[in-house]
């Protein structure tokens, strides 16, 4: 059960299930997996950014704080200059891939950085309503008209793939002895018109984190274009 | 002396594979975990 407390309100360093917790804020959901803390110290990244505390910062202070104080400056900047795409192979970090290859073997793809979640999530809630059109082929999912450039043919093919690289690995099913596992949904079998609404929100998904073109091919993203979005909720998680 | 009752016996009817939820058959990539999630994003892949 998500704490009653709301995100805002919670201090730095407490418990935050971003898959569970319906706090409300889109650039505010971001900070918890950026900051730490303790009653009179909190900590962004690997550095100590207030201390001498008299009390714990909630959430909310801390992301004013952060966004405002003359004093912060070196840790605004260091959430402003975050790397997009890690890896558990350092060296893997800058791959990127414009086709889909032909003999792709690795047992480890780069990940979204963890404050970018919530993105994450958001994708994944994507994936997981087109889904539903294999027990119904008549389901509309709908696609993005304005806002985003067109997605083309040959990045569907290639968005689809990437996607659906991790859901073969990744199978769940009953408990019980090796061999009842659930297949992987094949992505690439869902009629074409929600393969491309799903690509075409997955492009907008991006661009709702702050995150383009430029920024892709910079592997850089930015707290600080995460937008507000004050009242944005999760769609993943029922309201009360 | 009231007549006995009986409970109807019902065979249960498995349902056609076409019948199902599609999170019956699949594994509903909802249910991974968070970071298999940050995999999914695949942000080696242009957004």
């Amino acid at each position: 059960m998500p704490p009653k407390t709301p995100l805002a309100k919670r201090p730095v360093g407490t418990a935050w299930d971003p898959k569970r917790d319906p706090a409300h804020g889109r650039r505010l959901r971001a900070i918890p997996a950026l900051t730490n803390g303790t009653e009179r110290r909190v900590h962004v990244g690997a550095q100590t950014l207030i201390a001498g505390l008299r009390r714990s910062l909630t959430h909310l202070e801390a992301l004013r704080a952060l966004d405002r104080s003359r004093n912060l400056a070196e840790a605004r900047h260091w959430l402003d200059d975050l790397p997009l795409r890690v890896h558990a192979i350092p060296a893997e970090v800058e791959r990127t891939l414009d086709t889909v290859p032909e003999d792709y073997k690795d047992k480890r793809d780069p990940e979204l950085h963890p404050g970018l979640q919530d993105l994450a999530y958001q994708i994944t809630w994507d994936i997981h309503e087109a889904c539903a059109a294999i027990s119904d082929p008549d389901l509309y999912l709908a696609g993005v008209d304005e806002g985003i450039e067109p997605v083309t043919d040959e990045h569907i093919r290639l968005a689809i793939w990437g996607m659906q690289r991790e859901l073969l690995r990744e199978l769940r099913g009953p408990a019980g002895p090796a061999g009842t596992r659930r297949p992987a949904v094949q992505l690439s079998e869902l009629p074409n018109h929600i393969q491309r609404a799903l690509v075409e929100r997955r492009r907008l998904r991006y661009q709702q984190w702050g995150i383009g073109q430029a920024e892709w091919e910079a592997n850089r993203w930015s707290v600080w274009r995460i937008p507000e979005d004050p009242d944005w909720a999760p769609p993943w998680v029922p309201a009360d | 002396m009231p007549a006995p009752t009986t409970t109807p016996v019902r065979t249960p009817v498995e349902p056609k594979p076409e019948e199902r939820p599609w999170q019956e058959q699949f594994t509903d990539p909802w249910e991974i975990c968070p970071q298999q999630v940050r995999e999914v994003g695949s942000p080696d892949i242009a957004p």
